[in-house]
This record gives C-alpha cells, structure tokens and sequence, in this order.
C-alpha cells in the first residue's frame, strides 16, 4: 500500500494554482529582452504540457502599442495566451509571436488592472494566484500613470494576489526609484531584496517554475518534542520517486484514438459441484462484495485468514500521524553507504499551525549542526503509513535549492528491511588472503581515479528514456524536430577515457575472466548478426549486391561471415580491420 | 531420488515429569509451564520465519512411552513419548502440547538416545545442514549413567555433527549444582551447544524473526572506460519489504467463516472507451499521451524513436568527492552491496584494490546501470564500505535525475523576527547532552547502552502484522489483539533519558514562545459591513464557499453560541435573531434589527440568490405569527412599497411565490388583514416545513458533494 501520495488535505490547498506572466517589451529594441523571456516562457509552457500539469497559466505583453487580445477591453496589453491549462494552440501562439509594436509612452496600470480581472474571471478554482513580470527595472510608466500602477499593485495584493518581478538583465545596474515602491508593495510592505538580474533563459525559467510550484506536503505535524513542548511541522519530499514522472500515459482505442479507461473488475466465482456432468456445470459469475472478501497467507500448513476490514486494521494499528523525539545520535553514526533504505523527507517549519515554530526550530537546526548531532524521532506520516524511526540531519541548502534551514529526515533500516549475506563465509578465507595489495597496483587505480575525478551537481543527469520520449511525442504534436538536441547525458565522453592506461591495467590485474558463459550464449542469439553460422551465407543476395554496389548494406560482422565462408586469406588478421577493407577484400576476391 | 536438503532439523526434549510440575516460588509458574510456553515460542517462531525447518517434539515423564529404541529394546527408554516425529513446524505442534505434567517420570539421557536416533535415521534421503537437540528439563531426576557411556554417548554425537542445548535451568549456577547437571553441561560444551535460562530465552524470542531472503547476485562486469572491466556481483543489502509480500484472495464460506472451497476471486480488467462507453479488447489498446490538452496517440511504428538503453551494463561515469554525494541525493530503492565475482580471484583483488584507493582518496563512483537488455538506465552512487560484518565492498544505491528534483520554494526563514538567541540554542544543546541515545541504559543492567540501534531495531507495523498472524492461527474466530507493549516500547523515550531530560525541557518551555494558532473557523458572524460581505461573494462565487455560510442553517436547533452576538447580521440573520431571542430579546425588540438586516440582504445583492434573505423573511414571519403578526404587516407594507419603487417587481414575485406574503387573520387572529388581495389559495401553511425540508436535504447533498 502506498502512502506517500502527495495528498494534502487542507482546504486552503484546493483548486489548481493561477500563474500570469506579464512580459515587459517597452523599448525592447534597447535591450532585447523579449528574446529571452520569449524563449524561457516557451520553455514552461512545454513543461508544463510534458507533465499534464494542471497550472493554469496565461501569457501577456504589456509596453506594446494598443491591441484588442483583451478579453476585458484593456487596450496597452497583448494577451497571448489567456489564463487557461495551455492547449497545444496556446503554446504554438505563444512560440510563433515574434513581433509586435512598441508603445510609444510605457503604461502599467492597465496591465495590472488586467491581470486582476484575469483572475477575478477565471472559472476555475485557485489555489493560489500570482503575477510573475519579466522585467527591467530601470524604466518607469509615464508619471501620469505611476500612482495607479501602485494602487493597482497594492488592490492586488489586498486581494491576496502575489507579484514576483523577475529581474532581466546582463548586467547589474541603478534601479528606478519608482520599482523601489512597488517592489515594497509588492512584498507586503515588508522590507524587500531587489531581485538579482539574470540573463539566462534557463534560470529564468526554473525561478518562474518555482514561483508557480504547489507545495504540497506530506504531511503537516507538530513535532513533539516533549509532551508540551511541540513545533510546528512540514513534511515533504524534495524529489518524485524514480518513476513517478512516466505516469501521464494513457489508453487509446487503436481504431478510434478514443481515451481507453480500464477498470479492474473483482468477480466472485461459483464451481458447482456437478458429478456427472462437469462438463456442463459453467462457472458463475457475480459481483463480489468487500465483506466476503478473505486475505490469507499459509502458515504452519494451515491457512491464517482475515477478513478485508481486519486487514486494514493490521496494517496500522498505531494510531493518527505523529512525529516525536526520542533523543539524540552523534551524526556519524548515520552511513548513507551502510543504512540507505529509500528516499527521504525534508522537514522545514510550519509557523502556521504554531506561532514561534521557526526560532525553534532554527534553534534545535544550530545546536544540532554545532555539535554534530543528529536528533532521532519517531514519525508516522498519514494515518495509514508504516511508523518509521529516522534521524534529523540538519540540512543547509539542498539540492543547491534556496532553502537556508532544514532537516533531511534519514529512514532507519528496521532489521527486518536487513538481508543477511551468507556469501562470504566460505569466501573470508580466500579474501584474507588477498589483503594485501600491492602498492603498484595501488599507485594505477589511484592514477585512473584521479584521470577520471568529475564534479557532481544533482542536476547533471537528465533521464534518457523520458526525454527522447518528450521528444518523440513533441515530433509529433508540435512537428518540430528541432527545439534542443538530444542529449544523453548518462553516458559519458568517450574522450575522458583517453587517456587511462587500461593496458597496464590489464597487465597487472588481468585477465579478469569472462562476462558469465550463460549470459554472452543468450545474447549471441539475440543479436541477429551472429546468428546465421560460418556454414551458410546468401549468395544469391551476395552476388546481388556485388553487381549492385551495394556492399555496404552488409553489416561487419556479416562481412566477417562472407570472408570466412569464402576462406578469404586476411594476411594480418579481421580483428581491427575497417568495413572499408572488409569490403574491398570481398570484392577483390569475388570479382 | 536426489536427497531434499534441509537447512536445520531440532527436537525439543519437554520435561512433563511429576518432577517439574511443583512452582520454584508461590504461585509462580512451575518448570512445566515455563517450559511448555517456551516450547510453544520456539515453534511459533519457526512456523513465522517459514525457514527450511524440520521439528520434532519428545516429551520426557510422559504417561506412555511410544519411541524406536523402547520398541526395538522392550523395557527401556521408558517414558518417553515421540509426541511430533521430525516435520515441517506446524501449529499443531503447538496444540498437542499437554496441557498438565504427568505423575511419570523419565530418563533425560535416553531421552537424548532417542531424539539422536530419531534424527539419525527418522527421516529418509534428506539432507540436513544442523542437527539440534534442545533439552529442556531441571535435571531433577537423575539418569543413573556411568561416566563410560556418557563418554561413549558423547563421542557418537561429536561424529553425527548434533549439537546439544538445555533450555531452562541455569547450569553454571553454584546453586543448582548436582551430577547430572555437570554432566548436561559437558554434552552442552563438547557439542558446541548453547545453554539459556527460559526468561533469557523468552527475552530472545520476543520478537518474530521474518522469512529469510536468500542472497541472489546480480552478476555484471564494472566497466571504466571501454576495456576495463571487471567482473562483480551486486547483492541486495538493504530493502523495504512488506513482512508478507502478497496476501492471497478468497471468499468467506458464511456458514464456517472460513475460506471457501468451492468458489474463488477472479479478477479482470476491462478497457471501456469512455467516449461510447464500449467495452475495447486489450489487443486494440494502443498507447497514448497526453500533451498540451490534446491526445497524441504513440503506436507501434512510433517507437523507433524511443530510447535504446542497450544491454545489461554497470558503467563508470566518473568519480567524484564523497561529500558531493549527500542524503538528499539519493532516491534509490535500498542499497546493494558489491563484490568481486564469486570464485573470481583477480576479480576480488580488483574490487579491493579499488575500495581502498577509494577510501584513500576519499572518492565515490558515479555509474550508469542498465538491469537487463532494454531496461531504462538509471544512475548509481557506488560508495566504498568496510562493513561491520566484515564485509569490504562497494555498496550502491540509486542517485537522482534532474527530471526528478521537484524545485521547491520555501519561505524565507532568515528574516530579523524568526533570529534565535545563543540562550536558545545552548537550550537545545543541553537538551541534546541530556537525551544522548547512545548512553540510553545502565551498563549495569544491559551489555548494550544504545537505544534505538540502527537497523536492529524491529520493525512495530511488521511484528504487528506477524503477532496477529500466530494470534489468528491460535485462537481462530477471535478478535485481533492491540499492538503489544512490547512493540509500543519502540515508540517511547527510554525511561532514563526521559529523566535526564525533564529539567531542560522546562527550560526549553520558558525560552522559546509557541502560540498553537487555532484553526479559524469560518465564522463571518462579527462581520457587519455589508460590502465585505458581497466582496467575498463576488471572489469566490465557488459553491463550497456558500454552503459553508449556510452550514448554521441545518443545525437550527442545536445552533448554541458562546460569543455573543451584537447586532443582527446579513450572514447568518436567522441564527443572529435566535442567539439574541436566547438572550431574553422579544420579537418587538428585535424586529427593526432584522428589518434591516432583510432589506440589507435585498437591496444589496448583487447575484441574483435571494434565498438567504427570504430564509430570513421566513424566519421573521414565523416568529411574528406567534404573538406579534402587525410587526411583520407593517414592516413588509412598507418595504413592498419601497420595492416598487426601485422596480424590484422581481423580488415582490418572489415574496408572493415564496409564502412570505403578509400573515393572515386565519394564522394570528391579531392580524389585520383577511386575504390577500389575490389568490390566497396559494399559501397554505402547512407546506412551509416541507419546504424548509427540501431546502436543507438538498444543501446536505451539495456539502457532501464537496467534501
């Protein structure tokens, strides 16, 4: 049973998030920043649509001459996409808008009044709703304009709308006086960091996914840390699980492209117990009901059963979700390489359910990293979850996320999730014969490390199958071949392994022996080259393709297979030869 | 016949005798019955961990005596009974156990000549890895045996590999001290048994040990670059699994309440387009995706576009500073460990040469795994480990792919007010001295100080699960017992630490402010203005908002308030009205309040639903048929007027369709008004409850709906 589904059940997480982004071109012909917001926004958007995701997300110019895009009759906006889940059109709209007139005098108000009846008219519930401007922010409306702009800025905010301003620059420079101002309303009258300037359309990007991300918790806990002593908790998970991005599949019927739901039907049948004609007596079917439902298992020869509702009740006996300190472990006792036994979760502060939750909880996170100790707890995350007993590695920084404090929540094997390995007890004698190594043997391997030391950052992987299939499915939907090259990034450079000495290698450790026999047996008739023995080549087709000049349609191991049908002398061997040589060998020898 | 191989065959030698049956202290278990629990442990624990078992039982002072050697030598071996021959443990085993000692007596040496030759040749073409005697008697009655033929005794099971283990009596205690323990005690050390007290031995097995998994490598050549490679075998190490992997389906019989044997589960799945709502053959299911709204179907023909893994592989990416590697990068599924190939020397030395350069350099590998011909590649950190067990090795576990960071935003945290003080953080770090699980518990009393120890911890949801299961067996049709306190132990704060740590944690309280934030209940009732009201209206026109202004309604009755209500609002008027008429308020005193508030509630709508406010008219109405029926008159006189007016001929439709229209003379004889000027056949009276009726039901089903 699976328990980590990321259900949360607070009301306030219900509706799907609303995202608009307000793109600024105002003089764009200066600094050019529609190119880049252009081309990180598309970028989302195909995220967006990759995932299924269910954002509803639209898409404005504003700093452009008047158009009529506007639903709502606000005439210095261009609205591409409006606030919707993006449709294949959208995207297609929002990728072929290229061009567009400038407005000869800079308004923001309306835009804002735009974005505020967006919202205000969006059909859908909203989870959440915010503004996110690509901007720079040097240039401010025309004075007539500016006292709207941020009384339009702060009716936003009042209406609990958020305004992110992405800052889009090269280069670092003044801001105008008048951002200053908005950037304060924006933030909630609380004192504001001026955005950095970025220039990069995949940073940009991936600020702006985070801006629009829901985050959903686990679980949300008061962490006990004595029986009146609690903090407030969230529980989440930082990465999907291997897997979990493949779900979007779906069914189609193949005449139709219908979508296909499947529905697993549990029937319960009857064997009549017909003596005579068992032939006959057909098996009955008939909807089964859950409390005729048994779960059972054999044990000691017999079967031990339980009833559908007793099975529930089995699988947590333990009561609501709770969290719970037990006490603390000097950190080192924690061994990712030893005790790693899935993934884990990353607690952060909750001042929602307690006030006061993160000076505590900053508190515990610097007493835990100053003294190198991790705190162990107790932790049952849904009320049908397996309790567990993790410890809490304070945490700064994760996956080079922006998150400045935090506990990773590290699962503890039970002994139960431990297999012994009985393989080594006739082994330790042979293996303690080999304790020691030798130096030179030390000195290659080390030398081969060193060759092949490379910088590890959590984002260098991307998953190979997932990503060419994005790209299957957007050759098809988008007919675009284009967009950005597939690359596999699992495999590495064969240039770094240049340079290692698998010569001497071979000459100090070798030769290591074989892959397993069955194995390489399996694979010789799973690839069809190999197949067809030295005993029998075509040579109608052979003669075929000699006349033909089609040689080339050989493989070379097939060609191999002709040279040795035909006992072709090779003076200096095949291995290493080149296909070419192959060729002109046969040729040579055949004409 | 190929022998069948067994990894263990034991035979539990019980006591019954008269000799074990008197309680060592008042009104404490006798040996018998500590025995008998013991035994029944020992076979539960066998039958639990489904290992490849055979057991036999034998009891010794048993009334008849039914063993080979009495049969073959009539007259010996007498009192002993072979209760279970060697058998894969049963739960039976357990049932047959008698319940009370006999008045017999019995040989504990001939006892052991008989579970020797039982096991010797009792069962046929097995073969069996250990053999083991447990003995379990106080050694009361003496066996009469010359030194010779327990020497000779001795020997013979030194030959046959048995192993010999009492169970019960301590039998190095000076106390206990007589012959026939000296010499138990030299069959114990010449078979290189083991011996245990029963509460050493109950503590022992107080929790279920789950069925083994055998190790089953997964052999692979470890490649760098394109001509090293090195042959290895990675072995699962460390994995979550359900204590019982699948649980089999079948129907209750209703009559014995158990299993039926004449009718089964039969699951299918079916496809159903859910355009036409016909039913597809698997076989004309094609795959599909779902992209930007649009459905991009992806047949066969497609997939040569796909990804091609290619074959089984573990190849080296490159390696990188083990601190590079961190908690939050992993999102494998367990660990694995690696080692060189089995019988493979040079392999092995080659594995170990690396591990060691590994640690030195204090570098981990990054490797791309492809399971099997086809499979997607994932990528693996492989981390050079010299395990406790001794294992030196390279354990692997499952890194992450950049498609699978969720990048999460957080609030901030390091703003001025959410600043802790050194005083606060030195709280916590006494609090961390003061509950320091690894000095948990009293060297005195424990060999082990640590609590909580990683991975010898049991599981509680999986002893749970296995408690019950030996529970079920035992005691069939009986309901399932509570998680017991042994488990829930798990959960606790080892006394001693709980302890230590009750003066800190009253500081702790002191020094830091924690105000529990209650959950707000939508509660508008302070809410007067009108136009918020009408804000929230027009912002959130979603239904589940409106309904939870209207929850009240429904609970008209048992509607009790504990905060007083000033004034009559718009939100919630009939409620307001019902809280102030509790206060002691009369209809006369109220009615210029709810007056407004009704008016309020018209002419200040802007969607269209009058419903509240005509709930409201109702409510009013019905109070004033009860004494006052000319405050209501007056009132809706006037405010008609002022609807028309305002051209709200809508709304007076609606006063007249909705019985809210004047009070009559026939409802209050203190009316003034006989009829309505039109069809007064319309409003009857009684069809103002079923109304309200209708309304609530349907309001409940919404609620429920939503929820």
């Amino acid at each position: 049973m699976d328990s980590d589904d990321e259900i949360d059940f607070q009301p306030s997480w219900r509706g799907v998030p609303g995202i608009i982004i307000l793109i600024n071109v105002f003089e764009n012909s200066k600094h050019n920043i529609f190119e880049i917001a252009h081309a990180a926004t598309c970028r989302l958007i195909k995220q967006q649509m990759r995932t299924s995701s269910s954002h509803n997300i639209a898409v404005c110019l504003y700093g452009t001459e008047e158009s009529s895009t506007s639903k709502f009759d606000v005439k210095a906006v261009t609205e591409i996409i409006p606030l919707s889940v993006p449709t294949l059109e959208d995207f297609k709209k929002l990728k072929n808008t290229t061009s567009f007139t400038e407005a000869k005098e800079f308004k923001l108000s309306d835009v804002l009044w735009h974005s505020s009846k967006s919202f205000a008219n969006c059909k859908k519930q909203l989870s959440s709703r915010s503004v996110i401007m690509l901007t720079r922010l040097d240039i401010a409306p025309i004075a007539v304009d500016q006292k709207p702009t941020l009384s339009r800025a702060s009716d936003l905010i009042d209406s609990n709308i958020d305004i992110r301003v992405i800052n889009l620059s090269d280069h670092e420079y003044q801001i105008d006086a008048f951002y200053e101002k908005f950037l304060k309303i924006a933030n909630k009258g609380m004192d504001y960091v001026v955005p950095k300037p970025i220039w990069d359309s995949t940073e940009i990007e991936k600020l702006m996914y985070q801006e629009s991300h829901r985050n959903l918790a686990v679980a949300k806990l008061n962490f006990e840390i004595s029986k009146d002593f609690n903090i407030g908790v969230g529980v989440y998970t930082l990465l999907k699980r291997p897997g979990q991005n493949y779900k979007k599949n779906v069914y189609l019927d193949r005449e139709t492209n219908a979508v296909v739901s499947s529905v697993t039907k549990t029937m319960k049948v009857t064997f009549e117990d017909g003596d005579d004609d068992e032939e006959n007596s057909q098996p009955k079917e008939v909807p089964l009901l859950k409390s005729e439902l048994l779960h059972y298992q054999e044990f000691g020869g017999e079967k031990v059963e339980f009833t559908d509702s007793e099975m529930k009740a089995i699988k947590n006996p333990f009561g609501p979700p709770m969290m719970k300190l037990l006490g603390f472990k000097p950190a080192r006792v924690i061994c990712k390489e030893k005790w790693y036994l899935k993934m884990g979760y990353f607690l952060f502060p909750n001042e929602k359910s307690i006030e006061g939750s993160t000076v505590a909880f900053k508190a515990l996170h610097k007493a835990c990293t100053e003294m190198e100790m991790v705190a162990i707890c107790a932790l049952c995350t849904r009320v049908n979850s397996k309790p567990i007993v993790g410890a809490l590695s304070p945490s700064v920084r994760p996956l080079n996320l922006d998150i400045d404090v935090g506990f990773d929540i590290i699962h503890f094997p039970f002994v139960e999730s431990v297999r012994d390995l009985n393989i080594n007890e006739e082994e330790n004698n042979e293996e303690s014969s080999v304790d020691i190594i030798e130096k030179a043997h030390k000195m290659l391997m080390k030398d081969i490390l060193n060759e092949l030391t490379i910088e590890y950052k959590p984002d260098m992987f991307e998953d190979p199958k997932l990503q060419s299939k994005y790209r299957a499915i957007e050759a098809i939907a988008l007919d675009e071949e284009d967009s950005d090259p597939f690359i596999d990034t699992t495999i590495p450079n064969p240039e770094k392994f240049e340079n290692i000495r698998d010569d001497l290698f071979e000459e100090l450790f070798g030769p290591l022996g074989e892959m397993t026999l069955k194995r390489t047996a399996e694979k010789q008739s799973y690839s069809g080259g190999k197949k067809q023995k030295v005993e029998n080549i075509d040579e109608n087709l052979l003669d075929h393709r000699l006349k033909n000049n089609k040689m080339n349609d050989y493989t070379v191991p097939q060609l191999k297979q002709i040279i040795n049908f035909k006992e072709i002398k090779v003076p200096s061997g095949l291995t290493g030869c080149k296909k070419k040589d192959l060729i002109n060998l046969v040729c040579e020898h055949c004409t | 016949m190929a022998p069948t191989k067994v990894d263990q065959a034991t035979i539990i030698i019980l006591d019954v005798g008269r000799k074990v049956s008197v309680p060592e202290e008042k009104n404490g278990q006798s040996f018998f019955e500590k025995g008998r629990e013991c035994a029944g442990r020992i076979i539960e624990r066998k039958i639990i961990s489904q290992g490849k078992n055979l057991l036999g039982i034998l009891l010794l002072g048993s009334k008849t005596t039914k063993n080979n050697l009495a049969e073959q030598a009539p007259g010996t071996c007498k009192n002993i009974e072979m209760l279970t021959e060697l058998q894969t443990p049963s739960w039976s085993m357990i049932r047959s156990l008698p319940t009370e000692p006999s008045k017999s007596k019995g040989n504990w040496f001939d006892a052991l000549l008989v579970a020797a030759e039982h096991i010797k040749n009792g069962v046929f073409s097995t073969k069996i890895a250990q053999k083991k005697i447990i003995l379990m008697t106080n050694f009361i009655v003496p066996c009469d045996t010359d030194e010779k033929q327990i020497k000779q005794a001795i020997s013979g099971f030194q030959e046959e590999g048995f192993e010999v283990d009492v169970i019960g009596p301590d039998i190095y205690s000076e106390e206990n001290k007589n012959y026939d323990i000296e010499l138990a005690r030299l069959f114990v050390e010449e078979t290189k048994g083991a011996t245990a007290t029963f509460d050493y031995t109950m503590r022992y097995l107080l929790f279920h040990k789950k069925k083994a998994t055998n190790a089953v490598p997964w052999n692979v050549d470890l490649s760098i670059g394109p001509n090293i490679k090195i042959p290895v075998s990675a072995y699962i190490r460390i994995k979550d699994e359900p204590v019982v992997k699948k649980w089999n389906k079948a129907i209750r019989n209703p009559v014995t309440n158990t299993a039926s044997s004449s009718e089964g589960v039969k699951k299918d799945k079916i496809h159903i387009n859910t355009e036409d709502q016909t039913t597809v053959t698997s076989d004309n299911v094609i795959n599909g995706y779902e992209y930007g709204q649009q459905i991009i179907p992806f047949s066969d023909c497609d997939k040569s576009m796909l990804y091609d893994p290619g074959q089984k592989s573990l190849k080296v990416y490159g390696f990188t500073k083990a601190s590079n590697i961190t908690w939050q990068n992993l999102n494998g599924d367990g660990l694995s460990y690696v080692f060189g190939r089995k019988h493979n020397k040079k392999a092995q030395y080659a594995l170990r040469c690396l591990v060691e350069c590994l640690l030195e350099l204090d570098l981990v590998g990054i490797v791309r795994r492809v399971y099997n011909n086809g499979n997607a590649p994932k990528m693996y950190a492989l981390m050079p480990v010299i395990d406790t067990s001794n294992f030196v090795c390279l354990s692997m576990v499952g890194i992450c792919y950049k498609d699978e960071i969720k990048n999460m935003a957080f609030p901030v945290t390091n703003l001025k007010k959410y600043t802790c003080t050194d005083e606060q953080v030195d709280c916590f770090k006494e609090l961390i001295k003061a509950m320091d699980l690894t000095n948990a518990y009293d060297e005195s009393e424990f060999d082990d100080t640590e609590a909580f120890p990683i991975a010898k911890m049991v599981s509680p949801s999986a002893q749970y699960i296995l408690d019950c299961i030996a529970y079920r067996a035992m005691h069939p049709g009986k309901p399932l017992p509570q998680p017991r306190d042994d488990i829930m132990m798990l959960f606790k704060i080892p006394p001693l630490i709980e302890k230590k740590s009750r003066d800190v944690i009253e500081k702790l309280k002191k020094s830091f402010v924690l105000n529990k934030v209650e959950v707000k209940k939508r509660d508008k009732k302070q809410v007067q203005a009108m136009d918020i009201d009408d804000y929230c209206q027009q912002n959130q026109p979603s239904t589940s908002f409106d309904i939870t202004n209207d929850i009240p309604k429904i609970d008209l009755n048992s509607f009790k308030k504990s905060e007083s209500v000033v004034r009559i609002g718009t939100i919630n008027a009939v409620s307001d009205y019902e809280a102030l008429k509790q206060e002691g308020k009369t209809v006369a005193d109220l009615s210029s309040q709810m007056c407004d508030a009704i008016e309020s509630m018209i002419f200040g709508n802007l969607d269209g639903n009058f419903s509240r406010a005509l709930d409201a008219m109702m409510h009013f109405r019905n109070e004033c048929i009860k004494s006052e029926p000319n405050l209501y008159n007056n009132w809706l006189k006037t405010f008609v007027l002022e609807l028309a007016d305002r051209k709200r001929n809508n709304v007076i439709e609606m006063i007249n369709a909705q019985n809210v229209n004047y009070i009559l003379q026939s409802e209050n004889s203190l009316s003034t008004i006989k009829s309505h000027s039109d069809d007064s056949q319309l409003y009857e009276t009684d069809t103002v409850p079923e109304l309200t009726d209708v309304q609530i039901s349907s309001e409940v089903n919404d609620l429920f709906d939503n929820m």
